[in-house]
Order: structure tokens, then C-alpha cells, then sequence
């Protein structure tokens, strides 16, 4: 990768009208054009990245914590810290492995899979197990250990605590450009995608054989940001070989199974 | 969430070949502005529906010895529940209900008297804006805590700087997805290409979410 250098929204409209027939776009259009590549560009990347302190919040008897205590424009929270430690991420169907949980005293069990079929009335009284708790009644004052997200807005803390404050690494919602002197950190190789991009939605006015010439510059874009994320994905092995996130437990969760169109 | 239903317009109007004034207008004829705000309002629904953005939570009080719920005064509208949370001392001690079946309840639960902690929720047999726990709670101080899915689709019919209840970098899918919508509508406005685009955009959208949801960064290809 070259060197970061600061890019204007000056910069970003000469390179993408270099590319277009002035007459039939816009200065603003094509200014929201680089906008709206920059805010995609976020959401695959994880592009906009900074750290914000929030004070004490008091979540119980609450189980919600909202992102935008951290921060109004967070889009998305990376990692919780405290003063000399860090909260573990977890995934939600994870809360249920926190604890002696059901399914760990079911599953590859023989005394309710015996000759692998269900015994009905031994899984039945195991049912009686206790659920476990987010939150010991005789600990509401724990500090937190794990958390996870339920949905982009939205936090669980485990154990639910009484009040705390920490420091989050989160994802911003990316700042729109508005006067021709503001500017996004971004490298060459990166700045290629987002004209591609803004180059294809422009095009995407005009239909046609027009439109159809212009998916590579999509396709670009796309696989620029797979570039970007190969990145991640390499720390992501070390994740994986000291096994977290946990394994998924037997009912996986809404959250983690979204439907496909 | 600072992206308004007028900058969407605004942007739609400009791919329509409409002349931009913030959704106050279509001066073509294909479209009237509450077409557009209705596929905006839907297509945030639907988007939410798949990617789970934005949650809400809504705590009531838990009828006693009851299996069934009722939550439709705390939460008149929903696209989906996410998850249940239990107490039966007022919020000292919160449990996550994992969701089950009527059937899988008869089979398991042998003795269904009520209890201080139920064991499953189930919607199979419930009434709409109702849940079913298994067995009913016994507790008199006992709270529900339904994480769901809200109804973001409530933009008004004029657009008037609404902004929408998804982060605002993923507004663009939403638009991606009306558009793809008004691209499909019968007559002159028919595009089907345009439109094939639009929703693929959209879908790009839905499985850029559920990727940061799923704890797995967006896969190269």
C-alpha cells in the first residue's frame, strides 16, 4: 500500500468529472455520488475507525445498552475497554454458554441420546435446569465481562452492571463532505475505488449499454474493499486458533440467521 | 441517523432524471411523491427485516400464573422479535427465554403448573402482539423484556426531513432498494436492467450487515 494522504472533496469531484460529460451531471450530484461511495465504502470496510470514552451508565434494571451512549454516530462497536482490562465479544447465542446451561447437559450426553434416539422424560426433567442469568441478583454491581451487539444500536453487557464507564473502539458513521477543502484520509489504490464507484452510480442515470459498460468499475470497487478487508481477515486467525468466538449452541439465534430475500 | 427522507428523495430524483427538489415533486408523471416515500418506508422495513440493524426494547409487566402475554400496549407495531429477557424480582435478575415450540413445550414440560422461571416462549400458538411462556410465571413482581425489531418505515407521506432509523451509512441500500422497485413499475418507467442493479445493491446491503452482526468481517471474494 502507498503512503495515506489527505484527500479533498476538491480532489475527489476533479477525478470523478474527469471521467463524466459535464452536462449531464451535477456538481452536486456528483458530490453526493462521492458521498454515498464513501459511506458504502464504510460499511464494507470499517473505514471510519476512532475511540471514544463514555461515562457512568446505568443499565439495570435496563438490559439495553444504546450504542449512541458511546457516541451519536457510531455505527458499529469493535472492542469495550475499562481502565487495565478489556471485555470479551461474544455472539448472542453465546449467552447461554456463559454458565452450566441445558444444552451443555444435553448434548453428546447417552444418558438422553441413548442408541441415538431422544429419552423424552430425561431431557425432559433436565428441562427443570435453571436458565442462566444476565445479571446474579447478588451482583448487580459486577463489572461487566462480555458483551455483545444486538443489532447496530444496541449493546448487552454480561453481567448486566449498575453503572460503569469504559472506553470503546467503534466505527463512525462516515462524516459527509460538504465544503470543497474537506477532506478523507485516503490511499491512491483506495481513492481509484470510490471514482469507480461513483463513476458506475452515475452511469446507473443513464441505463442502457451505457450502464452495462460500467459494472466492472463495480466490480472494482467491490473487490478493492475485499482487498482492504484481506487485512482483517489475516488477525482473524488468531481469533479463530484460541477459539473465540465460541462455538454456536444448538439454537442459534434471530439475530445470527437473518432470512434471504 | 442524520440522513433525511428529503436528501433520499433528492438523490432518487436525480437517477429518475426528476429534477431535484427534495422529494417535493415528480414532474414527470411516473411517480407521485408518497409512491416514493411508501417504497422508502418499505424497503427500510424489509431491509431491517433481513439485516437487523436497529433493535428496541420494550419491559412490561408479566401476568401472573398465565401463559399467554400480552405486549401489544408497549409495542403496537413490529417486524420480528429478537430475543425474551425474564425477571421475576423487578429487574434484580434477568434471564434470556430461548424460544421454542407449543410442541416442543407439551413434550418436555410434563407438569406445566406455573413456575418461578419459565423455560421456553413460543409464538406458534400465540395471538399476534402475544407470546406464550412455558410454564406461565408465578410471580407477581415479574417483568418481560422483548428486544425486537421495530417498524422504521415511518416516514411521512411528504417528505419533510425525516431521517431514517438505520445508521446512516447504510441508507444508500434502502435507496438502492426503492429505486429498484420504481425501476420494476409498469409502463414508461419500466427499466428491468436498472432495476436488476438496484437490487443487487440492495442484497449487497443486507449481506454487508449480517456480516458485522455475525462477528465476521466482509468476505473477500
Amino acid at each position: 500500500m502507498s503512503g495515506y494522504t489527505v484527500t479533498t472533496l476538491s480532489i475527489l469531484q476533479t477525478r470523478v468529472q474527469e471521467r463524466l460529460l459535464p452536462s449531464f451531471w451535477t456538481s452536486a450530484e456528483i458530490t453526493s455520488y462521492i458521498n454515498e461511495a464513501l459511506r458504502i465504502w464504510n460499511t464494507l470496510t470499517g473505514f471510519q475507525k476512532t475511540t471514544a470514552s463514555f461515562g457512568a451508565y446505568t443499565v439495570s434494571p435496563y438490559v439495553i445498552f444504546p450504542t449512541s451512549t458511546i457516541s451519536p454516530n457510531t455505527m458499529f462497536v469493535l472492542r469495550i475497554e475499562l481502565t487495565n482490562t478489556h471485555l470479551g465479544q461474544i455472539r448472542f447465542s453465546e449467552i447461554n454458554n456463559l454458565d452450566q446451561t441445558w444444552f451443555k447437559t444435553i448434548v453428546g450426553n447417552p444418558v438422553y441420546f441413548p442408541n441415538n434416539r431422544r429419552n423424552f422424560p430425561a431431557m425432559a426433567a433436565a428441562r427443570n435446569f435453571p436458565i442462566p442469568s444476565l445479571s446474579p441478583s447478588s451482583s448487580t454491581s459486577d463489572v461487566p465481562t462480555s458483551w455483545f451487539h444486538v443489532g447496530m444500536n444496541n449493546l448487552i453487557f454480561y453481567p448486566i452492571p449498575d453503572g460503569f464507564s469504559g472506553k470503546a473502539y467503534v466505527i463512525e458513521a462516515t462524516p459527509p463532505l460538504i465544503n470543497s477543502d474537506d477532506f478523507v484520509q485516503l490511499g491512491e489504490e483506495d481513492i481509484s475505488a470510490i471514482v469507480d464507484y461513483c463513476t458506475f452510480i452515475a452511469h446507473l442515470k443513464e441505463g442502457g449499454v451505457e450502464l452495462q459498460s460500467v459494472l466492472v468499475l463495480l466490480k472494482n470497487f467491490l473487490e478493492q474493499a475485499a482487498r482492504y478487508n484481506a487485512k482483517i481477515l489475516k488477525s482473524a486467525l488468531y481469533t479463530r486458533i484460541l477459539g473465540l468466538p465460541y462455538q454456536e449452541q444448538e439454537r442459534p439465534q434471530q439475530l445470527e440467521q437473518p432470512e434471504a430475500r | 441517523m442524520a440522513v433525511t427522507d428529503q436528501t433520499l428523495q433528492n438523490e432518487i430524483q436525480t437517477q429518475l432524471l426528476e429534477v431535484p427538489n427534495n422529494g417535493a415533486s415528480y414532474g414527470s408523471g411516473l411517480y407521485t411523491v408518497a409512491e416514493v416515500q411508501a417504497r422508502l418506508n418499505y424497503n427500510a422495513d424489509l431491509f431491517n427485516k433481513f439485516a437487523n440493524v436497529t433493535t428496541q426494547v420494550a419491559i412490561f409487566a408479566a401476568t401472573p400464573n398465565s401463559k399467554v402475554q400480552d405486549f401489544s400496549s408497549v409495542i403496537p407495531a413490529m417486524t420480528d422479535i429478537i430475543a425474551v429477557f425474564y425477571t421475576s424480582n423487578n429487574g434484580g435478575t434477568w434471564y434470556n427465554i430461548p424460544e421454542g415450540s407449543s410442541f416442543e413445550g407439551d413434550i418436555f414440560i410434563t407438569d406445566q403448573s406455573s413456575v418461578t422461571l419459565p423455560s421456553l416462549y413460543t409464538l406458534d400458538s400465540a395471538a399476534p402482539l402475544t407470546l406464550n411462556l412455558f410454564p406461565a410465571p408465578t410471580a407477581t413482581t415479574s417483568l418481560i423484556a422483548i428486544i425486537y425489531l421495530p417498524n422504521i418505515g415511518t416516514l411521512p407521506t411528504a417528505p419533510n426531513g425525516t431521517a431514517l432509523a438505520i445508521p446512516d451509512d447504510f441508507t444508500p441500500y434502502v435507496k438502492y432498494g426503492a429505486l429498484g422497485d420504481l425501476f420494476r413499475k409498469a409502463g414508461e418507467a419500466y427499466d428491468p436492467a436498472r432495476a436488476d442493479i438496484c437490487e443487487q445493491l440492495f442484497q449487497l446491503g443486507v449481506e454487508t450487515a449480517k456480516s458485522w452482526l455475525s462477528s465476521e468481517p466482509p468476505q473477500a471474494s
